[in-house]
């Protein structure tokens, strides 16, 4: 079980990563979190929420008002055009930062 | 789904109620729906699907910055106004209990709630042989010596309470790991709290139809002893009718508890977990006085009721006259039981 403050800074990617397929909205944004991560990390609602919202703010992703299948209103959540190029810095970054921590990992453990 | 808005509407109550707060909650509960209507999509009971969700809510604290309110705006859980004015209460404050170890706490309870009921039921039995042998040996309806027919009667009351002992040492041990919830050493978590009144919500009418039971029972414990002293008054063996009288009533009063016990673990469960570290606040000062009037006559007030016969008998050597105790014992028990009950359904029904 991977620690909430461990991985707080890549939720933003997490959710970028899943908008990229196509607009979604929170609850379902959480389900495929839960669906990949599986036991190893329970995203909490408050969690997942900030993350998009500050992605908002970023105007990284972009917001509409829809309706789910039942007639609900619904936020949905889609991803901009700066949040694909942020999401492509942020994905060579962590590519990097594991390489980097996992030189001193394997130095450990061999 | 009640039980997670007014979580949720608990939770938002602190906070100023702007747009941006408005909407953050309006989403929040769309969110919290959907996980709810899948988990009892997925063929989980209703309280199951409500801790699930709670415990997946997170807290409002990671939403400040995003909603620009401030974390002293918001006395996060139990801490009240009362605690803030007075530091050195809120600093011994015990920390919160969570979702885990309620949930636990519950299991082990409902677990336990036949073994209670049983080791109950035998300490109140317990009695009944020393009662019976020897008066039936003084009217001769047992050939057996005097002094036996105490002790067999000794051996058997040592003999129930030795295993009403072993029974209520086995619920310690299993509620163990809950000590701390036991000793009120945590305060109260609205989430928790709300989880546990909706768990004892769901048990209730089973808690208030054992009661009416136990009650009824209770009430009519004399009703052997009074017939049996009446019908058999001047008749051979009337000495021993009465007394096998008395062994009926402790045998009603007896399954009366056995009834009623075991289905008053929910309702244990939420008032322990409201109430928490005493003196933490809110939700404690009605806790002492709702603690279940039942539980607590029922642990004092048979042992006492014993050792007052069991005194007065030996001491007084008053075995002829003594056991007037028990009627009156008993229908005291269900008057206070029944007037205990009725108190706690109004101050429910209040709250």
């Amino acid at each position: 079980m991977i620690s909430a403050d461990a991985i707080r800074g890549y939720v933003d990617l997490m959710v970028l990563s899943l908008l990229r397929t196509g607009p979604s909205y929170a609850y379902e944004l959480a389900q495929r979190i839960t669906a990949v991560t599986g036991a190893d990390y329970a995203i909490k609602q408050t969690t997942l929420y900030s993350a998009v919202k500050r992605l908002e703010a970023g105007e990284l992703v972009s917001s509409y008002a829809g309706v789910s299948p039942s007639g609900k209103p619904r936020t949905y959540y889609r991803i901009t055009a700066a949040g694909a190029s942020h999401l492509n810095l942020k994905i060579a970054e962590w590519r990097s930062t594991k390489s980097v921590v996992d030189r001193f990992i394997e130095g450990v453990e061999s | 789904m009640n039980v997670v808005i007014a979580y949720l509407d608990t939770m938002f109550g602190a906070y100023p109620q702007t747009p941006r707060l408005l909407e953050a909650k309006a989403e929040l509960r769309g969110m919290m729906e959907d996980a709810y209507t899948s988990l009892i999509a997925e063929g989980r009971s209703e309280n199951e699907a409500v801790g699930q969700v709670i415990r997946d809510f997170g807290n409002l604290e990671e939403l400040a910055p995003v909603l620009g309110i401030t974390a002293d705006l918001a006395p996060a859980g139990a801490a009240t106004g009362a605690d803030r004015a007075n530091p050195a209460a809120a600093r011994i404050q015990h920390p919160p209990v969570t979702m885990e170890e309620a949930q636990g706490y519950a299991d082990v309870q409902r677990r336990c709630r036949f073994r209670l009921g049983t080791a109950v039921s035998l300490f109140v039995l317990s009695p009944v042989a020393l009662i019976i042998l020897p008066t039936a040996v003084q009217t001769g309806a047992i050939g057996l010596d005097q002094g036996v027919a105490s002790a067999l009667g000794i051996l058997l009351l040592l003999v129930l309470v030795a295993v009403g002992v072993m029974l209520v040492m086995s619920i310690s041990r299993d509620a163990a790991p809950f000590k701390r919830l036991e000793e009120g050493r945590f305060s109260p978590d609205p989430a928790v709290t709300r989880w546990a009144e909706s768990l004892a919500q769901q048990h209730e009418p089973a808690r208030v139809r054992a009661l009416q039971i136990a009650v009824a029972f209770w009430i009519l414990s004399p009703a052997p002893l009074i017939a049996l002293s009446l019908l058999t008054q001047g008749a051979h063996l009337s000495g021993l009718w009465s007394v096998i009288g008395v062994g009926l009533v402790l045998g009603f009063v007896a399954t009366g508890l056995a009834i009623l016990l075991p289905a008053a673990w929910a309702n244990g469960v939420a008032e322990k977990l409201g109430r928490g570290a005493a003196g933490a606040g809110r939700g404690s000062h009605h806790g002492d006085e709702q603690r279940s009037v039942v539980g607590v006559i029922a642990a004092f007030y048979w042992p006492l009721l014993t050792a007052i016969y069991l005194a007065w008998s030996f001491i007084g050597d008053a075995w002829g006259s003594s056991w007037i105790v028990w009627p009156v014992g008993a229908v005291l028990f269900g008057a206070i039981a029944a007037g205990g009950g009725a108190l706690e359904s109004y101050r429910r029904s209040r709250q």
